[in-house]
């Protein structure tokens, strides 16, 4: 067991703390039993004092009270036959007068020392000799006009120490034993409660970047430990679902790429079959630049999707009116527009809009739509651009009259990839980015972008960006 | 005349495929979808359909058209199922073709598994 476990920790403390109380407990028990037994003693000397004294009183009475039958009463009374008890009288000074035949000078002399601690009534003293212990009471005697004398009464506290003695065996003995008892069962429970820790760090342990299904499996735990493992089992889903975007996402990448690849070598492959004319090497190169060109586009547009995305603090933001950078916009669109007989239409505020904002992929965003936009749309048809401004948002929609968008395909169009095959219609593909792009830029600018479509009838992109008084 | 017919919806690729089949003196015919395949299919006799597949996720319509060509024709017949996916991977999309061609594994394999196919037929 290591000391810095929380086990150990939990079942020291544990102990200690069941320790104190039952060294408390059994303290209080023990002095209680102390009293009680001293007290009843010490009850029983009283009353066995008192019928000494009544006794010689009895005895005084029929022998008549001069000095020689007061001694003759006396010891008389006080050795009885069989009594264990050592009974000392004394004289109003302290003198001796008279002991029981059991007691030695020495005891006697012992006993009288402490009536001189005596005031007025009745003294009780422990008191050792010849290695016994003997409780000792004091009275006083008096006997018609005989005044001032002591009667001394000891008793074994033999009887008394052996009871203390073996209750304080038997607390010494318990104590320990119902410690050890309780630290195993603390033991036992603690583990019990930590079971899910070991289960989930047996399952982190399982866990690696090839497989990362493993949960956790533990049943039937506390409400606490319930919410630990939830939380880790929640983790490590999230963590499962974040690899496989990112091994999906590069293997996507890796075959985006490939074709453009297979393009290249495919051509040049070709091409090197037999000999051929400069003119037909020139175009199989020009293709080739085409698919590299396409290539870079494809690497260049991901590379800023990342930093989109995961370092947006890297783009620099700066003031500027919406509306004259929109009207720019629109006149570059006009012209593409006007090369495959497409109207551009605009619709706009009057008063400047300001916003804060990253112009150059702004731009970008807002021209990746319009391509599409002009891209989808077929000859003789228009797009539609507005721009508008209420409740501190700015919103840019741009509306085509092209094929539109499948419904099934709404929710996916701004995954990253996503170009629908459109064969048999003259439309270059593109390479499935722009629309992520133009979705991140907005998020960028704590924006966002919505698109609503009708299958042949058309789409409208919309981008709403907070205005420079929001920001 | 082998006549064979070139299923891909990347222009330039069908374009790679048609200059290299009919310079070794097969008869080439062109399809852009699986739609305009299984037209094709219907009135022509074909010995071999070079077959683009795309995973389900990029595409689920794609292959399952691609499924369904494979089911239909491949007892007329020859697939030679083309991806950029590896052949691995292929080969879990699609079963029961004659032969699977990686688009980047170069236009000298294809050659070969398209005549070793033809042979053996």
């Amino acid at each position: 067991m290591r000391f810095n476990s929380i086990k150990f920790k939990i079942s020291i403390l544990y102990t200690a703390i069941l320790g104190v109380i039952l060294i408390i407990y059994s303290g209080i028990l023990f002095l209680s039993l102390h009293y009680t037994l001293y007290h009843d003693l010490d009850q029983e000397l009283r009353v066995k004092a008192q019928e000494i004294g009544k006794m010689i009183g009895s005895y005084l009475d029929v022998l008549g009270d001069d000095q020689q039958s007061f001694i003759l009463a006396v010891k008389r009374v006080i050795n009885p036959e069989g009594a264990d008890d050592y009974i000392n009288f004394l004289g109003p000074r302290g003198e001796f007068v008279i002991n029981s035949s059991n007691m030695p000078p020495e005891l006697s002399h012992l006993f009288s020392k402490g009536i001189k601690r005596r005031r007025d009534g009745v003294l009780f003293e422990n008191i050792r000799f010849d290695r016994r212990n003997l409780r000792v009471i004091t009275v006083p005697f008096t006997y018609r006009d005989q005044t001032g004398f002591i009667i001394q009464v000891g008793t074994s506290l033999k009887p008394i120490i052996h009871i203390l003695q073996s209750r304080l065996l038997y607390i010494a003995v318990t104590i320990p034993v119902i410690l050890v008892f309780a630290m195993f069962l603390g033991r036992l429970l603690v583990t019990r409660i930590l079971q899910p820790v070991v289960e989930i760090t047996k399952a982190a342990q399982d866990i690696t970047y090839e497989d990362l299904s493993t949960r956790v499996k533990a049943k039937d735990v506390d409400v606490e430990m319930r919410c630990l493992v939830d939380a880790f089992n929640e983790m490590i889903s999230r963590l499962e679902k974040s690899f496989e975007y990112i091994a999906e996402f590069s293997s996507q990448v890796a075959h985006e790429l490939k074709t453009p690849l297979a393009i290249i070598r495919g051509e040049s492959e070709i091409a090197l079959r037999r000999e051929r004319d400069p003119e037909e090497y020139k175009e199989v190169i020009r293709g080739n630049l085409e698919e590299v060109q396409r290539m870079l586009k494809t690497v260049e547009d991901l590379l800023l999707l990342t930093r989109l995305d995961y370092r947006p603090e890297n783009f620099k933001f700066e003031q500027f009116d919406l509306l004259k950078f929109f009207s720019e916009i629109y006149e570059q669109s006009k012209i593409l527009a006007s090369a495959k007989n497409i109207t551009a239409n605009i619709s706009m505020p009057e008063s400047p809009i300001d916003i804060k904002g990253n112009r150059l992929h702004l731009r970008r965003a807002l021209f990746n739509l319009i391509d599409n936009a002009l891209k989808f749309t077929p000859q003789n048809g228009k797009i539609d651009m507005a721009l508008r401004c209420e409740d501190g948002k700015a919103t840019i929609s741009i509306s085509d009259t092209g094929v539109g968008i499948a419904e099934e395909d709404l929710p996916k169009i701004f995954d990253r990839f996503f170009h629908k095959d459109r064969t048999g219609e003259d439309i270059e593909p593109g390479n499935g980015l722009g629309l992520s792009i133009a979705q991140s830029v907005a998020q960028l600018h704590r924006g966002d972008i919505k698109v609503k479509s009708l299958l042949g009838k058309g789409s409208t992109f919309t981008i709403t960006l907070p205005t420079a008084y929001l920001l | 005349m082998k006549k064979i017919l070139i299923v891909d919806d990347v222009k330039r690729i069908r374009g790679i495929y048609v200059k290299l089949l009919t310079a070794e003196g097969f008869e080439v015919i062109e399809a852009s979808s699986a739609g305009e395949a299984q037209e094709i299919l219907k009135r022509e006799r074909i010995d071999l359909i070079l077959l683009d597949i795309k995973m389900p996720e990029a595409n689920g319509n794609m292959v399952n058209i691609s499924y369904e060509i494979v089911k239909l024709f491949r007892k007329k017949c020859k697939v030679i199922v083309t991806s950029v996916y590896s052949l691995g991977e292929q080969k879990q999309i699609v079963t029961e073709v004659s032969d699977y061609y990686d688009k980047s594994q170069g236009i000298d394999i294809l050659l070969a598994k398209v005549r070793k196919v033809l042979k053996d037929g």
